[in-house]
């Protein structure tokens, strides 16, 4: 009797050792899938539509979890858990808005096994891809969201390049505005990528999220301590409370002196593939008194440019909203 | 036969198989046999050359001084306009599939325009102020394309002289044309799919299916095209043929190179 209703057969291999992992990588390439948390990838193993070949797991890789001050920040081990995040001393202290962020992805259970690193790959959620669809994200050329009667409430507003889809972590503007560095490595070398070039746009790849080759693989997050200790806020709003994805989310890093801003990041997400640092309303407020109008005028000024799809209009002025609190309320 | 090995599929809405695209996978054979026909021509040139480069360039009369214009401003400028389009096209469509991520998209559809307006201007000027007929192949092309195919490999006679364009290069002409036009045809029509300054994407005038279709004649027009193209730098930077690549710089041959490798009653100057 042939099994049909079973996840895919693939090879499973269980290094625990980086370079072993690194080595796997580099012989099965594009054949090779990553398993940190599971908890995105066990989704498209069940559902049949993601068929590795080989799968590396990666948990008992030592080397990749925890996390430890250094002269220049923090680092966080890629397969350092959410929770572990949410209650760690150092980042509590200086880097709240991480914290803040970890403790608002999906549920208890999730953020126990998911980790930073997976939170920060993890595919887009867009429903037509997610179900197998031959959409440009899976490789055809035809985005099924962006139509007339299209299902496209959680979809983007920003930088729309024939897919819609957005970017759907909740700790990736957290990083953004904490302008965190992403160690990538792979048995040819180390690159070290700012947010900006991790996280990438259909225009760059229609088919990925982020810029992480087959044979590579997120190793550790830096944080530099140039926003340790600032003003941070971070919000997400979704359906539910708990166990969502953002219709949008909003993560501000902002330092005030006196009662003027100094300077500041400020990142959107689930606006846009690729997680949007606001830079136009930073240079806005930089210089400017941290009041409420101020606050007001970087919620209008940060919607300019958007695009609607047909059921996601609300985004908005939702993401104004947002926006004007977390100016609003980090300098309060 | 099955020629699933030239396409990309996925499964549709349907649950049925349907065209995407042109498979990536050929790329390295379409640029493997354009490598492959280059080095032929590199061995053929060894073994026959000294006996062919003989029998070339034989005139009857003294070769006069001077030179010829072979090709006028507008027209180079169209050439090299041209070729800085395809290559700007080749490398935005072929890098990132290569490996090389950056937002190719925009480049890409912009070079795609401005190749789309050269290649107008040039069917116009070359049908209504050019010597459109200068291209056309007839009989005594053929006649000569025969001769020079023996003189090639050392053959008793030298070539017949051509006019102002020989076989060869009418054929690669109009081979390339075709492919152009199509790779125009087809991106023009997938501009529908993106946002520009100047409209908004509607992707869905045409089906599915049809889009496939688009996308499998641009795909592999297009990786026939970079064999035709490596094919064309490389007779371009052949030692023998610099005096006419020159022309494409300069405008103008030598009369005693005229004289020698042209029928100056089929090219009258």
């Amino acid at each position: 009797m042939i099994i049909k209703d079973a996840i895919p057969n693939f090879d499973l291999y269980q290094p625990t050792k980086l370079a072993d992992a690194l080595a796997l990588l580099g012989k099965h390439g594009k054949d090779a899938w990553k398993l940190a948390g599971g908890n995105d990838s066990l989704t498209w193993f069940k559902e049949r539509i993601k068929r590795p070949k080989v799968v590396v797991d990666l948990s008992g890789i030592q080397e990749l979890y925890g996390i430890k001050e250094t002269a220049d920040g923090v680092e966080i081990g890629a397969l350092t858990t959410l929770t572990e995040i949410e209650r760690n001393p150092i980042i509590k202290s200086k880097y709240r808005l991480l914290a803040d962020a970890a403790r608002r992805v999906a549920s208890p259970q999730i953020r126990n096994t998911g980790t930073l690193g997976g939170n920060i790959s993890q595919d887009a959620r867009c429903w037509y891809y997610r179900s197998g669809l031959p959409c440009y994200r899976a490789g055809g050329n035809t985005c099924f969201a962006d139509t007339p009667e299209g299902v496209n409430r959680d979809h983007a507003l920003f930088d729309t390049d024939r897919c819609v889809t957005v970017n759907p972590s909740d700790t990736a503007p957290a990083l953004i505005a904490l302008d965190a560095k992403m160690v990538v490595k792979s048995s040819k070398g180390e690159r070290v990528v700012s947010t900006d070039e991790f996280f990438i746009g259909p225009k760059t790849d229609i088919t990925h999220l982020t810029s992480v080759k087959p044979d590579e693989l997120v190793v550790a997050i830096r944080i530099p301590k140039d926003w340790a200790g600032a003003r941070f806020y971070f919000e997400k709003v979704a359906d539910r409370m708990t166990w969502d994805f953002a219709h949008v989310n909003v993560a501000a890093a902002i330092v005030v002196n006196g009662d003027k801003i100094e300077r500041s990041r400020i990142a959107v997400g689930s606006v846009s593939a690729k997680p949007l640092r606001l830079v136009a309303v930073e240079e806005i407020i930089k210089g400017q008194p941290a009041n409420a109008d101020v606050a007001k005028l970087a919620g209008q000024s940060s919607t300019r440019g958007a695009r609607p799809l047909n059921y996601n209009k609300f985004k908005i002025p939702l993401m104004a909203n947002l926006v004007t609190r977390a100016v609003r309320d980090a300098t309060a | 036969m099955d020629f699933d090995f030239l396409f990309r599929t996925a499964t549709s809405v349907y649950g049925q198989s349907e065209l995407v695209g042109a498979s990536w996978d050929l790329l390295p054979w379409f640029v493997g046999a354009a490598v492959v026909f280059v080095a032929l021509d590199i061995l053929r040139m060894g073994l026959f050359a000294r006996r062919a480069s003989a029998l070339e360039g034989k005139t009857a009369g003294a070769p006069a001084g001077g030179t010829v214009v072979r090709h006028k401003g507008a027209d180079r400028l169209y050439h090299w306009l041209m070729a800085a389009a395809v290559l700007t096209l080749m490398f935005t469509a072929f890098a990132p599939i290569l490996g090389w991520k950056f937002e190719w998209d925009t480049p890409h559809w912009i070079s795609g325009v401005v190749l789309t307006i050269l290649v107008v201007i040039h069917i116009v000027r070359a049908t209504i102020w050019q010597d459109f007929w200068a291209m056309v192949i007839v009989p005594a092309d053929l006649s000569e394309g025969a001769q020079g195919l023996a003189s090639l490999f050392g053959g008793a006679e030298g070539p017949l002289k051509p006019g102002k364009y020989d076989l060869a290069q009418k054929l690669y002409h109009w081979a390339i044309a075709a492919l152009v036009l199509a790779l125009v045809v087809t991106g023009l029509l997938m501009l529908a799919k993106i946002d520009t300054p100047f409209w908004q994407r509607n992707p869905y005038f045409l089906a599915d299916t049809t889009w496939g279709v688009i996308y499998a004649i641009h795909g592999l027009c297009a990786m026939a095209a970079i064999a035709l193209v490596i094919v064309h730098i490389y007779f371009g930077v052949r030692p023998d043929k610099l005096w006419l690549t020159r022309s494409m710089l300069t405008g103008d041959i030598a009369r005693k190179d005229y004289a020698a490798h042209f029928d100056t009653q089929r090219w009258k100057v």
